[in-house]
């Protein structure tokens, strides 16, 4: 009897608490639909980032993983979702599936709330490769563009070929003329690299870290503006081509167009503390991830900038016509 | 060398052997019941295991997935609906053996097997993970595609008594896998603008459709076949110990293509299984017939192969880190959250992690015995219930099956057309397996086709080019051959002396409808 | 449902027929060899073949088999309800769920499904709930499947654990 009372009470006082809370938010349990299969690293980063979120936001977050259609089914369901605040989701490079007819996003889709993860491409070889430097490979690639083989480590016109894309046309490759392999994600391109099937791959460098170890591929060049950690001795693309190049993935949460501004900045303010509390920066570190931190303005920023450089890439290579 | 008291230390833990035998239930659970998937009971445990020491976490996802495969034998025999897709290559033949009240030794089989093929691929992967690993890794898409190839030729062997109406059931698989995006240039097939079919049609949700619901269609005004006889099963231990000796190669055959298939990335156990299936049906003396021996045969080749190709999956996931099929794709994503990073230098830095984990599939396999007669009679008892209860019951978990892998009520959907299909396709004796088959390979076949063809732009040679893909290439065409030449020869004989045996069983059944 | 082998067919063909020419719009982007209607186009093919052949066959025992077969389901109204209450509780979980949450939508279906195999409406009711509460713990509070909680929305922090 005394445990049930106790129980009731504290359901009681609980319910109480509910209500006169209930115009604040967040009131009840909140959802981040995930655009990607459970265990990948989009599901794997907003899983840890979702754990520091429950403690700031004191309240459960279901997440939903939606990875069918490489992400198109997911991101739709962002877009399409109550703009209420209380469902969020995953944004990432997003831009792409307008060129191959898949789906149109564009930023005005969404209301950028904060990015917190980036990694930058990487241009990777396998060990029995002629290729010794970045220069020497664009320089073949220049010569005779149709003769290589570059893997995307996914779909094409993606996350890790199109930065890499864009850098070769800035040093005057024919893009379009490349063998652009598509795959099933990072590791079937790094099987086809070490199996000698394709000449080049790009790639995340975290992504092929195992193999690079191993001795059978290395990384030509990053295209980052500063070392990467854990892999300060790979070059820096612009270091070769004169100028300072950063291209990459970014992982961001959005929620649908039209979000209230307070839950934008509840979710803005929560997810920066999570950004400063030491456990969630150790176990990204750990687990091999970057961490970046944009506001939503600035994150507004990259989405056009983003949506820009893919519409010339792809042009470039020949999409969308 | 790492020191076997170092393990022994390891594995010492409660906590570990704790989560190890709550992870066997929970799998045991999820496998058995129609509708929910081995992949599926990984995934689930994710936002759990996410959060637990490296050790146990991993332990969890390997018990959980062995179990899972083996406990789908369990509906696959008892009421004709494979619980996991890597049962359905021998679901009929497990089902023929319940309805002659010889149930026992259809699971009892599948079983011994299971833990037999599980406990072979431990040996290997502990053995030669490494040298392994490099051969798997000199795969390139030219190898890829000829192995599809050799698994599509498995259709031949499945189609059943009419081979036109299996290639038709293949086909249509192979159809239904170009839904959604062209893996090859991203283009939209078969959309007709929706952003569901974009992600195109999973496999489970078809799966369950196929055999869960219409098997649940077919029987609505009917109790279960295999309800009257799951009461009387008898010893299985006494049952089966004979019969482990005279398919003792079949078994090993079984686990031997589990582990290689295993390995390889991208194929998984359900592969494993109809390609293990296909071998012990054609390639050996007793797999060949069509009595209780030759189905014992081939169901023990392929639960050996379905239960060894797990393990099989952990050697390029330990060794380079390249997963070998989505549930080790879940492991190695969890091994990077906690710091273990697979690979060529966790086998010099932390042997005794990395034998530890060798450690759990040997106690996971082990545990399947006695955990797996457990389960077993369990059901048989859940069984008992009339129909009436259960079949609402399994119902309401296939709906939970393709919503929780899928996360979408379009798959929800899915199941619903794909059960009306499933009982229009049965009842026109069109067999339901091939179709699976072809879902599962076609993606497969198509991608690394175009990857080929991209890579040696238009060059057809290049199949033919490479040592390694040149020898399963030539292989497989051998196979086609004589495949062809078999089939043609004793199906003509076949329709001569005697009709074939799911046209016999219709007719009384069209007569009762008409 | 059973029809005769000659109609099979020639659904199939159809099916094939309409694959086919489908995939013959798709058209290759950019310079490669083969396009994405490439495999389709030669399912689409595949799968017309194999409907003439099963047409063709059909045709030997034209006088044997029966034209259309009259399903089993169809004898009675209890029948045909105990066979379509199956997929039609399952599209109807997907129009509903959104609204009713899970934990009504399955208690719903199983009585209904239960009651129609014979089930006293009282028992069947019960023992829905029963499973559908068994269920809805086991799934959403436990296992975080995101299942939907429909009025239940408001108070669901506390029913996840």
């Amino acid at each position: 009897m005394g445990t049930f009372h106790t129980l009731a009470s504290a359901v009681f006082v609980v319910g109480l608490a509910g209500v006169a809370f209930a115009d604040e938010f967040p009131a009840r349990p909140l959802t981040i639909v995930v655009p990607a299969g459970a265990g990948g690293g989009g599901d794997t980063t907003t899983r840890m980032l979702a754990r520091e979120l429950e403690g700031e936001l004191g309240q459960p977050i279901t997440i939903i993983n939606q990875g069918q259609g490489g992400g198109v089914v997911g991101l739709t369901s962002i877009r399409n979702a109550k703009a209420d605040g209380y469902t969020v989701g995953l944004l990432f490079p997003y831009a792409g599936y307008k060129f191959t007819g898949q789906a149109d996003f564009k930023g005005a889709d969404f209301t950028p709330v904060a990015n917190f993860n980036g990694d930058s491409s990487s241009l990777l070889v396998a060990e029995s490769s002629p290729f010794t430097d970045l220069k020497s490979a664009l320089d073949a690639l220049k010569a005779d563009p149709s003769g290589f083989n570059v893997h995307c480590s996914g779909g094409c016109g993606s996350v890790w070929d199109i930065p890499v894309a864009g850098m070769m046309l800035d040093y005057g490759i024919d893009v379009a003329k490349i063998n652009w392999i598509p795959g099933q994600g990072a590791a079937s391109g790094l099987t086809e690299l070490s199996s000698g099937g394709v000449d080049f791959q790009t790639a995340s460098l975290p992504e092929a870290a195992s193999l690079m170890q191993a001795g059978q591929v290395r990384a030509l060049a990053v295209l980052s503006p500063e070392p990467v950690a854990g892999f300060e001795d790979v070059p820096l693309a612009g270091d070769t081509v004169g100028h300072p190049v950063d291209g990459g993935t970014w992982r961001a949460i959005g929620g649908p167009a039209g979000m209230p501004a307070e839950a934008v900045e509840v979710w803005q303010e929560a997810i920066r503390n999570a950004m400063n509390s030491e456990e969630f920066r150790t176990s990204m570190k750990t687990a091999g991830f970057g961490l970046k931190w944009l506001d939503s303005a600035q994150l507004k920023a990259l989405m056009e900038q983003h949506e820009a450089d893919t519409a010339r890439v792809m042009g470039a290579l020949g999409y969308g016509k | 060398m790492v020191s076997p008291l170092a393990i022994l230390g390891q594995l010492a833990d409660p906590y570990l052997l704790l989560v190890i035998f709550a992870s066997a239930f929970y799998g045991l659970f999820i496998g058995a019941v129609p509708g929910l998937t081995a992949l599926m009971a990984s995934a689930l445990l994710v936002p759990f295991i996410i959060f637990m020491e490296p050790l146990p976490a991993i332990a969890s996802i390997i018990t959980a997935s062995a179990m899972a495969i083996f406990a789908g034998d369990i509906p696959g025999a008892l009421l004709r609906m494979p619980g996991t897709p890597a049962s359905a290559a021998y679901t009929d033949d497990a089902h023929a053996l319940t309805r002659k009240g010889k149930t026992v030794v259809a699971l009892g089989a599948g079983l011994f097997a299971s833990a037999a093929g599980g406990l072979f691929s431990a040996v290997i992967l502990t053995l030669a993970a490494p040298s392994l690993a490099r051969i798997a890794l000199s795969f390139s898409s030219v190898e890829y595609f000829w192995l599809g190839v050799l698994g599509l030729s498995c259709a031949t062997f499945v189609a059943g008594p009419s081979l036109p109406k299996g290639l038709a059931s293949l086909f249509l698989g192979l159809t239904l896998a170009t839904i959604g995006m062209d893996p090859t240039s991203g283009i939209p097939r078969f959309t007709f603008g929706s952003s569901n079919l974009m992600g195109g049609l999973g496999l489970i949700p078809v799966l369950i459709g196929l055999f869960a619901i219409s098997e649940l269609m077919r029987n609505a005004n009917s109790e279960f076949h295999g309800h009257a006889d799951t009461h009387r099963m008898g010893p299985i231990f006494s049952t089966i110990g004979a019969r482990l000796v005279p398919h003792k190669v079949g078994i090993l055959r079984g686990g031997l293509i589990g582990t290689v298939v295993g390995a390889l990335p991208g194929a998984g156990s359900d592969i494993a299984a109809w390609i293990s299936y296909a071998i012990a049906r054609r390639g050996s003396r007793i797999g060949r017939k069509d009595d209780d021996d030759g189905a014992v045969e081939r169901i023990m080749s392929a639960s050996a192969a379905n239960n060894a190709s797990l393990g099989g999956a952990y050697i390029p996931a330990t060794v380079f880190g390249i997963p070998g099929d989505a549930i080790t794709a879940i492991v190695i994503s969890v091994m990077f959250i906690k710091g273990i990073n697979p690979g060529p230098t966790l086998f010099l830095n932390n042997p005794d992690v990395i034998y530890t984990i060798f450690a759990i599939f040997f106690i996971a396999n082990l545990l399947m015995v006695p955990l797996g007669i457990l389960c077993i009679r369990a059901f048989g008892l859940i069984l008992k219930l009339p129909t009436s209860y259960v079949s609402p019951v399994i119902l309401m978990f296939c709906i939970l099956g393709a919503f929780s892998v899928e996360n979408t009520l379009f798959a929800v959907g899915l199941v619903a057309l794909f059960g009306v299909l499933g009982y229009l396709m049965e009842i026109n004796q069109i067999p339901l397996a091939p179709a699976i088959l072809g879902l599962i390979l076609g993606p497969l076949i198509e991608q690394t086709f175009m990857t080929t063809m991209l890579k040696s732009q238009g060059d057809l040679l290049i199949f033919f080019d490479r040592p390694i893909g040149g020898t399963i290439g030539a292989f497989t065409i051998l196979v086609w051959l004589a495949a062809i030449g078999i089939k043609s020869f004793s199906g003509n004989r076949q329709v001569e002396l005697t009709p074939p045996p799911t046209d016999a069983a219709a007719v009384p059944e069209n007569r009762r409808a008409s | 449902m059973k029809v005769h082998d000659i109609i099979v067919g020639i659904v199939i063909l159809a099916l094939g027929l309409c694959v086919a020419t489908y995939s013959t719009t798709l058209v290759a982007p950019r310079n490669l060899n083969y396009g994405p209607g490439f495999f389709p186009l030669l399912v689409g093919c595949g799968l017309a073949l194999v409907g003439l052949v099963i047409s063709l066959q059909g045709l030997r025992n034209l006088r044997v088999e029966p034209v259309f077969v009259l399903p089993e389901w169809a004898r009675s109204a209890q029948m045909a309800l105990r066979f379509w209450i199956l997929p039609g509780s399952i599209l109807f979980y997907v129009f509903a769920v959104e609204a009713l949450g899970f934990l009504a939508t399955a208690t719903l279906i199983l009585t209904a499904a239960m009651a129609a195999g014979g089930i006293h409406l009282f028992k069947a009711f019960v023992a829905g709930l029963l499973v559908a509460v068994a269920t809805n713990v086991a799934f959403a509070s436990l296992l975080h499947v995101p299942l939907p909680w429909g009025p239940l929305t408001s108070i669901s922090g506390w029913l996840i654990w």
